[in-house]
């Protein structure tokens, strides 16, 4: 997303107030300026292993006072490791599910709809998207809302055992075994509810990649019917062609946020509610958890990090 | 009774003599109760001019010597983003989570007090760019060009090696804007042996900060700027003139502050995506050091 | 010839051919004995139009005392200096074409002139004065600094005028450029070369006519002799014809016209005031015995020999080593002297480079 387009769109929600309109814009800067501006020019090729920038290539070696480039970047694929599906030798329940998503970088899969339309009436969505949970060893929204225009939630424990049972299914694992290559678990669970607007969308409702690291994808889980007016998820394919997922109460959009470009698009009428997933890899051992941490994407470090307390909501 | 501990979080500083009032600093952020300690190393003498040197690519040897004693650097590769077998085992010990770290540079004030004020002393005034509260005096005018060159070629080299960090894996480095200059003009006497007015003095190191500032932001680094918390009317609050040069902790704390009140907005770079990359490997069950030696001639 | 006939008792300077017919180019000298003569220790202060330059360079180069109320300061490269027109007159004016354009300067130094359209802002924000289009090479950084530098400038012009022992003033053109709203006149046309847009609105040609001129000079020696009761003022001509004119006439024409007009401003100056004096600078260039002999390809740029042969006459007559000068003009003559292309002397600063930049920018292409 070219940056004069977040300035201009910053500029615009100046009218709405200061802090929203450096909100909007810092929330695009958290989540997208790592391709976009901070990072230098690469190759397309992350590997980092064997010849690589990062300290795989021994034979480079620094002056006594000098420093190496090394790289810190998003992958353009977060499934780089998983091998390519063949749902002939490995038949699932979701196999076309894992197809599709190799093939397109999203999928689509039902999940209980009766369930879903219960958590939409019995969730809280009473907070603003400002970061409560922020965290130094978690990437994480901005800790001030950047907009009125959302509304955000904590799954309640029963969600969060919902939401346990669903993806320790046999069907869930298998599928993450395909699209990821390997188990996942839930980095992270918020309810996130979009209130009709008729201005432009700001931060997660802005065209964006989220610059993900590598075994991250992300989900979606519609609590309510999504149609055009609802706001519904729309990427854009490798060819730069729009795409409109509309969907039902219950459904739920796999997708590699950084593979594709997207948007939820603003609801113009009709309030939109939903559940707003991280998924990463889990290690063969681990046992699948849910974590749940506020207004944060994942941790910084995989391999060592806490799960962030609350903060109080006055606390500036 | 198990005693209880804590781990910090970690602000390394290195710079001139303005990075001393950060020694051994410790405090706890408000954002989220975390203890903040500043690690800081002092480099007598440092100069944003002697920072890096463009042609041989070399920084500051004590600088280099700062990060590899605190073990941001090995072999001349940022260790946060290794993905050496052995750094990961270095990691793995620590048992702490690998993240990009917070850096603070503290330099310019020597390069401003030194050759740059000696052009003005207490013969010349200048005009800066923006605008000042400050009197300008009868005195003959230096071109703002003059000054600004002057300027440039002293930050120079500090911008090129803070572009050089960055390359290096180093996103989330701060630079402290240069304290406002004492009010005592019978201590700058005495430390330069000239006099130069404290309105001169002042609009140099507001027109320092001003580019340095500008040019950290070219680069996507901050610079930090607290001078109306320590000014009153353009002039250094005398709670904040320490000794004449430096600022107390307590004007110390107030950078450290806005650093952290920075960082807790910006961590979209703090997500290491090589350890990610290795954690991914590890989960798909493949070899994720394979092939971390060179490959023989 | 009857002894009676008075032309009988003049001097051999009175007649053309013992006094040029029968001169060579290099023995030429169209003066007679100065009644006027400076020592190393005068304070010598000039201004004028490009071929100015070269007096002030003389003055200097030669360890005269050039009166400099503008100095740069010490610390300046000499790249910074020619960029910031440090010490190429006596004060950073720039150069002064005309005798309004005098006039004005003398006048805004004491307080009693105000242009109501002096500086001018480019589209990066640079400010520029108008008065002094060339004297920061960017611009000024904001108009604060320009105000401040034409302030403190202006300081400098009135210690001068009450100072300084001789004003030597080149006259350079009677075509200029003036405001509608008050008759400031601008030494370029603005947007003809470093600053300004031009508007037909705001701006119009004016050609000073003989009665202009004059009463401009006089007007102007009359207020520095008021301040300064001892300044002696040595006024000369440009030999330098004109770039371009914007009458609607042959520039040729047009040059004789405004040359002849200076050159007449200044005699009746010479004839007006025990203190003003005339160097004959433009008649040793263009004298019809030198015969184009001081002028290059193009018809108007002065060579190097023609510079030097004027200085040299400037400095026999109006120091006191005139008995020396003649050896070195002599010698100076007999030797061509042309500036190599590594030369290190400064360049004379003339608005005409900038003039034709902008000529050729606003062609159609």
């Amino acid at each position: 997303m070219a940056i004069t387009s977040m300035i201009n769109s910053a500029k615009r929600r100046l009218k709405g107030g200061f802090n929203g309109a450096l909100g909007g814009l810092g929330y695009k800067l958290v989540r997208a300026d790592t391709l976009d501006r901070l990072t230098t020019p690469r190759s397309q090729s992350t590997e980092l292993l064997g010849g690589t920038p990062n300290g795989g290539d021994r034979t480079v070696q620094a002056g006594r006072f000098q420093l190496l480039p090394s790289v810190n970047k998003p992958p353009t694929l977060c499934t780089a490791h998983a091998p390519k599906f063949d749902p002939q030798k490995t038949p699932s329940q979701l196999a076309d599910k894992i197809v599709a998503f190799q093939q397109e970088g999203i999928t689509v899969i039902s999940t209980g709809a009766e369930e879903a339309a219960t958590f939409r009436e019995t969730e809280r969505f009473d907070r603003d998207v400002g970061n409560r949970h922020s965290a130094w060893d978690w990437a994480g929204n901005s800790v001030e809302s950047y907009t009125d225009d959302l509304k955000a939630g904590l799954p309640s424990p029963a969600l969060v055992d919902y939401l346990h049972a669903l993806f320790s299914g046999g069907d869930f694992e298998a599928f993450f075994r395909g699209a990821l290559g390997c188990p996942a678990k839930v980095a992270n669970v918020r309810l996130v509810r979009s209130l009709p607007h008729l201005a432009d969308g700001v931060g997660p409702q802005e065209w964006h990649s989220d610059g993900c690291p590598a075994g991250v994808i992300r989900g979606v889980l519609y609590l309510c019917d999504v149609d055009a007016q609802t706001g519904p998820f729309q990427y854009k394919d490798e060819a730069g062609r729009e795409h409109t997922v509309l969907g039902k109460t219950g459904d739920l959009l796999i997708f590699d946020a950084t593979r594709l470009l997207h948007r939820g698009s603003p609801p113009s009428h009709k309030m939109r509610s939903a559940i707003d997933l991280v998924f990463m890899p889990r290690m063969p051992d681990e046992d699948m958890t849910i974590m749940v941490v506020g207004m944060n994407h994942w941790p910084a470090d995989p391999f060592f990090f806490k799960i962030p307390t609350e903060r109080p909501a006055d606390l500036r | 009774m198990q005693p209880e501990f804590e781990t910090v979080l970690p602000v390394y500083i290195v710079g001139d003599s303005h990075s001393l009032p950060y020694r051994n600093m410790v405090f706890r952020e408000k954002w989220t109760g975390a203890w903040v300690m500043a690690r800081s190393k002092y480099i007598p003498s440092l100069t944003a001019h002697d920072f890096f040197n463009s042609a041989t690519g070399d920084f500051h040897p004590e600088l280099i010597g700062f990060l590899e004693y605190e073990g941001l650097v090995r072999a001349g590769r940022a260790t946060h983003l290794s993905t050496n077998e052995v750094d990961f085992a270095i990691a793995k010990a620590a048992g702490q989570p690998v993240r990009p770290p917070l850096i603070l540079i503290a330099v310019g004030e020597i390069d401003v007090r030194g050759p740059i004020m000696r052009l003005l002393k207490d013969t010349y005034d200048f005009v800066p760019p923006f605008a000042t509260t400050l009197p300008l005096l009868e005195k003959p005018l230096v071109p703002w060009d003059v000054i600004e060159d002057a300027i440039d070629t002293r930050l120079g080299p500090l911008i090129a090696g803070l572009q050089q960090l960055v390359a290096a894996g180093f996103t989330r480095v701060y630079v402290q804007g240069v304290v406002p200059p004492t009010r005592n003009e019978e201590r700058i006497r005495e430390l330069q042996s000239y006099d130069c007015p404290v309105t001169v003095r002042t609009k140099l190191v507001q027109a320092f900060n001003r580019k340095l500032g500008a040019k950290c932001r070219s680069i996507n680094l901050t610079m930090l700027d607290r001078w109306s918390a320590l000014t009153e009317d353009d002039l250094l609050r005398p709670e904040y003139d320490f000794d004449g040069v430096h600022v107390p902790p307590k004007g110390a704390h107030l950078y450290l502050e806005a650093l952290i009140d920075d960082a807790i907005n910006s961590r979209g770079l703090v997500a290491n995506h090589s350890r990610y990359e290795l954690y991914y490997r590890i989960a798909c069950g493949l070899n994720a050091f394979q092939a971390t030696e060179p490959n023989p001639a | 010839m009857e002894m009676s006939c008075p032309y009988h008792t003049l001097p051999a300077s009175s007649f053309w051919r013992q006094a040029v017919a029968e001169r060579s180019v290099q023995d030429l000298d169209p003066h007679l004995a100065s009644t006027f003569r400076f020592t190393r220790e005068t304070r010598m202060a000039s201004a004028g139009s490009c071929f100015a330059q070269h007096i002030s360079r003389a003055l200097q180069s030669r360890g005269y005392n050039y009166f400099l109320t503008e100095q740069a300061p010490g610390f300046l490269t000499p790249e910074q200096k020619e960029q910031h027109n440090f010490g190429v007159f006596s004060a950073r004016y720039g150069n002064i074409y005309t005798t309004l354009q005098l006039l004005q300067l003398a006048r805004r130094a004491f307080g009693d002139f105000e242009p109501v359209d002096q500086f001018w802002t480019d589209s990066k924000g640079r400010v520029f004065d108008l008065l002094r289009p060339r004297i920061a090479p960017k611009g000024f950084a904001s108009m604060t600094e320009a105000i401040a530098d034409a302030k403190q400038h202006l300081k400098a012009v009135r210690k001068l005028i009450e100072t300084t022992d001789v004003f030597i003033f080149t006259l350079g053109l009677t075509e200029c450029w003036v405001s509608k709203a008050d008759n400031t006149v601008y030494p370029t046309c603005p947007g003809c070369g470093s600053a300004g847009e031009f508007d037909s609105s705001k701006y119009e040609f004016r050609n000073l006519s003989v009665a202009e001129t004059g009463s401009y000079l006089s007007e102007a020696i009359d207020l520095m002799s008021a301040v300064n009761s001892k300044i002696q003022i040595i006024l000369t001509v440009s030999p330098v014809p004109l770039v371009a004119t914007m009458e609607p006439r042959h520039v040729l024409q047009a040059t004789t016209y405004s040359k002849s007009v200076l050159r007449v401003a200044a005699e009746e100056m010479v004839r007006r005031s025990v203190n003003v004096h005339y160097f004959a600078s433009y008649e040793i260039i263009t004298g019809a015995r030198s015969a184009g002999r001081y002028v290059g390809d193009d018809g108007r740029t002065i060579t190097p020999n023609g510079v030097a042969r004027a200085m040299d006459v400037f400095f026999a007559h109006f120091t006191d080593e005139s008995t020396d000068q003649s050896d070195r003009v002599a010698s100076r003559a007999a030797t061509p002297q042309v500036t190599s292309p590594g030369s290190t002397e400064p360049r004379i600063v003339c608005d005409e480079d900038d003039f034709y930049r902008a000529l050729a920018a606003s062609r159609p292409k």
